[in-house]
């Protein structure tokens, strides 16, 4: 739950019902300097990155895939002489172009040579070692550790608490579908329903404000649930007070059509991550990271259906104002039979949740020992990650 | 007793007033509602339990005849042909889940409604695991779980744990005695899942005492259970089932042959368990009671467990004649569900009124299949081609709120199953959303109700003189009624 400070709830009761909005934007830029910010996306359904970041120069990739492999000459970005980006998600490339954006190749939770959507997003989530291991959300242990610092606040971009943000601290959770909607007058009627029970009390103030802010972002626009809706919010709320926020773009189970089917997603993608940039103040873009990740991989070849099916190693996309990026880290294992993980997935060579957990030390100063004791059990980590040095 | 017994007994021990329907005045009252529930015809899964079997068959037949059609079709037709079964399900799956949303609302037994949404979140599975799962969900909550919620525990979870929805949705159909002869010939191995959780949460409860060996040993004893892949029924295959003996607890299992008696006895050994009883009795305490349940109730429960080898309805009974249970209202927040269906039964919510809205074309495949997109964890195919396929348009107030609201049907979040604490379901968002839905229940269905009357019917004594006093002057009657349903009382329990 959003806990509010004195000043800001005596404000909202005194001027909530007032046209009150210069006030209310430099009271939440008050508070907001100096502070790091993680957004977290699940890209859900194995996103397959071999498509989207393309190792053209490895010999054995058009082999594997004749009809999905491009090249420079057929379209594809080149991002280093080795690896060349997807048109689809070409909105991107000035990220890259300013060392905004990275790319992690080959990683993939220990959860490998499994096929089940279900199961991979569980171990993403949980940040266990094995489905099941873990019944809380990575990210929501991690604000325990957080917890010691100043007090910081999560909000889940969604309809109801995804598994990477659940478990014991209480976070916030706002679709950009709720809205009070209502004129001054029916809402003080609700604040005077509320007024003798302190919790109740207390959550209208909350829905309140983040109402109204969130009024703000959208103006009188049409609130969406697409991809700009979601990362508007998102960004809207890292504005004020929230300093972590989460959310899905889901899509990627390409299993036919590729071609087609990829276009859609990759382009939400690059708008979500463009939108948090935009949204945010340049200041706050630069305290800010977001990491994109997916359960696993797709596999190295295409299959009858001009599509892939579910692999193991995958990408994760890291972007921010402050990273040194415009790179493609971790090291690539080769497509050749032998180096394939049973002969048809890519091989993983990085752990997502070590990146994850880079990420949690780089933002928010939390601990080695939490990091592979409490956040990610059994985790091998520890501040000289290539994950530190590379970003 | 600050509140009358009929308020508390509706209110919190069941599904809420209801206009024409008698709350119950005594324990036994509230006690004869279970086996009245179990009279009951059920409203799901529609048509009944022996349609939804055949669909299921009928279902697997399909599939099967896909994939043989398939080694020939071109791969527009084969992209058709796998939308339209997964549409076909996806429509059976929508129309049972407005179909659970009538039987909580128009069911007079509101106690045994209440239990059977507790033990189906106890024993929690979700539709998006697999795509069969969609017609396996209803079943087991018809089969496995409301059948046996007023019988002995051990009973219980022999039916939920070894139900192929469980079995599906935790692995077991997965599990592979690795010494087994299939397990042998095929290089295929052990899965734990479905051990550790019969340990973790549906029997002993984490930090009980035992140790990783018991979580492997339970999953060696449970292998060979498996389902049938033609009728979706369980089974048990000795030949993948890990020969020799194995200790849970103290307690050895099989010896030179092992088979279904093995688990059977595993799971009445676990049920009988101190720490099981403990658990379990908390566990329904803290749903009903308080997050924190007052600790003699919880000590009359396992008491009753123990003199009655763990039959329910006796736990049941000693909480509700404890004079604890009946003190201090109010310090629940209902769930999602039970909020929507409260709300519906005080707004005398009619079958018509919780209909889906019928058939709606879809203008491509994936806003079909991905109905309330950002609303599902589950992945969908991607949207690849562009068909216009027919799909039942849901419910605003039932099945799409109770998503929006963050308890999705037959969908939770993990194997624990959605969060039953205060904190989760009343803080900002959520509380705007609860206001939302209260609005648009009362346009809807507030008809020309007088909202004072309609607090008295709702609330009865535990609405309180400032809400009275808010309601009386809102502006508007549809005004009125929504601040009933949104308010403090009405959202707790």
């Amino acid at each position: 739950m959003v806990k509010l400070s004195m000043s800001r709830r005596a404000f909202l009761t005194s001027a909530c019902c007032a046209a009150a909005a210069p006030l209310m934007t430099s009271l939440t830029l008050a508070a907001a300097p100096g502070d790091k910010r993680l957004v977290t996306i699940i890209l859900r359904g194995a996103m397959d990155g071999l498509y989207l970041v393309q190792p053209y120069a490895d010999g054995a990739f058009r082999l594997h895939r004749p009809t999905l492999a491009l090249t420079p000459e057929s379209g594809l970005i080149d991002l280093d002489g080795f690896y060349g980006l997807n048109a689809d998600a070409k909105d991107l490339l000035p990220l890259w172009q300013r060392g905004e954006l990275a790319f992690v190749h080959a990683v993939s939770t220990p959860y490998r040579d499994g096929r089940s959507h279900f199961d991979g997003q569980d171990v993403l989530e949980s940040g266990g070692s094995a489905v099941g291991e873990e019944k809380s959300g990575w990210l929501n242990r991690a604000l325990s550790a957080m917890l010691s610092g100043p007090a910081r606040k999560a909000i889940d971009v969604n309809t109801s608490a995804e598994l990477l943000l659940s478990g014991d601290n209480d976070v916030d959770v706002w679709s950009p579908r709720t809205d009070l909607a209502m004129k001054n007058d029916e809402r003080s009627f609700f604040e005077r329903l509320y007024r003798n029970d302190p919790v109740f009390a207390k959550a209208m103030a909350e829905a309140s404000l983040t109402d109204f802010s969130v009024d703000e972002l959208y103006g009188d626009g049409k609130r969406g649930v697409k991809a700009v809706d979601i990362a508007r919010l998102a960004a809207g709320m890292l504005m004020q007070d929230y300093r972590i926020a989460s959310f899905s773009l889901t899509g990627w189970d390409t299993h036919a059509g590729q071609k087609m089917a990829f276009r859609g997603p990759a382009a939400e993608l690059a708008t979500a991550i463009l939108t948090i940039r935009s949204t945010l103040s340049p200041e706050v873009w630069k305290e800010t990271i977001v990491v994109c990740i997916t359960e696993f991989g797709r596999t190295a070849r295409e299959n009858g259906s001009l599509g892939t099916d579910h692999g193991t190693g995958g990408l994760a996309l890291i972007a921010g104002g402050g990273i040194s990026g415009g790179k493609v880290i971790g090291q690539w294992p080769g497509l050749g039979e032998k180096q394939l993980l049973n002969g048809r997935d890519l091989m993983p060579t990085g752990d997502v949740r070590e990146l994850a957990a880079a990420m949690l030390y780089r933002q928010f100063d939390i601990s080695p020992g939490s990091l592979t004791n409490t956040i990610f059990p059994g985790l091998d980590f520890s501040p000289s990650s290539i994950y530190l040095k590379a970003v | 007793m600050s509140l009358a017994f009929s308020t508390m007994a509706a209110l919190r021990f069941g599904t809420g007033l209801r206009p024409g329907e008698a709350p119950p005045a005594s324990v036994e009252e509230l006690l004869a509602q279970l086996p009245a529930g179990r009279r009951e015809t059920l409203l799901f899964p529609h048509g009944g339990l022996g349609a939804a079997r055949r669909r299921i068959v009928e279902a697997a037949d399909k599939q099967d005849a896909l994939k043989r059609a398939n080694k020939t079709a071109d791969e527009a037709t084969k992209r058709v042909n796998r939308k339209r079964l997964m549409v076909e399900i996806n429509t059976h799956l929508s129309e049972d889940e407005h179909a659970r949303f009538m039987q909580a609302v128009l069911s007079p037994n509101g106690f045994n409604e209440r239990l059977a949404t507790f033990w189906l979140n106890h024993f929690s599975v979700s539709s998006v695991k697999a795509q069969f799962m969609r017609l396996l969900v209803p079943v087991y909550e018809a089969e496995a779980i409301r059948p046996n919620i007023g019988g002995r525990f051990a009973d219980l979870v022999k039916a939920a744990v070894l139900h192929p929805a469980m079995l599906i949705y935790l692995d077991q159909v997965k599990s592979f005695g690795p010494n087994s002869p299939q397990g042998l010939k095929r290089k295929l191995g052990l899965n734990e899942n479905l051990g550790r959780e019969l340990l973790e949460l549906h029997t002993l409860g984490a930090g009980s005492g035992y140790s990783q060996a018991d979580v492997r040993n339970a999953a060696f004893v449970l292998t060979g259970m498996t389902i049938d892949r033609r009728s979706y029924r369980a089974r048990y295959a000795v030949k993948i089932a890990e020969p020799g003996a194995r200790d849970v607890l103290g307690r050895t299992y099989g010896g030179r042959g092992r088979g279904l008696p093995d688990i059977l006895a595993l799971i009445e050994d676990l049920a009988a368990a101190p720490a099981t009883r403990d658990h379990v009795c908390r566990k329904i305490a803290g749903h009903f009671l308080a997050d924190t349940p007052p600790p003699e109730v919880v000590r009359a429960m396992t008491s009753a467990w123990e003199d009655e080898d763990g039959d329910l309805t006796a736990v049941y009974a000693a909480m509700l004649r404890h004079r604890k249970s009946w003190e201090d209202e109010g310090q629940k927040a209902k769930p999602p569900f039970d909020y929507i269906v409260s709300g519906l039964r005080a707004l005398f919510a009619t079958q018509e009124d919780l209909q889906d809205g019928g058939l709606a074309k879809h203008r491509t495949m994936a806003q079909a299949a991905d109905r309330g997109a950002m609303e599902a964890r589950a992945t969908m195919p991607a949207a690849a081609g562009d068909l216009a396929m027919p799909t039942l348009r849901v419910n605003p107030l039932t099945v799409q709120a109770a998503a929006r609201l963050g308890q999705p049907l037959w969908r939770p979040p993990s194997p624990a199953g959605f969060e039953d604490n205060f904190s989760t379901w009343i803080a900002g968002g959520p509380l705007a959303d609860r206001i939302a839905w209260a609005r648009l229940a009362a346009a809807r269905l507030g008809g020309d109700r007088d909202p004072r009357d309609f607090l008295q019917a709702a609330l009865r004594d535990a609405a309180r003189q400032d809400t009275i006093d808010i309601v009386s002057r809102a502006p508007s009657r549809q005004m009125g009624l929504s601040l009933v349903l949104a308010s403090p009382e009405f959202n707790r329990r």
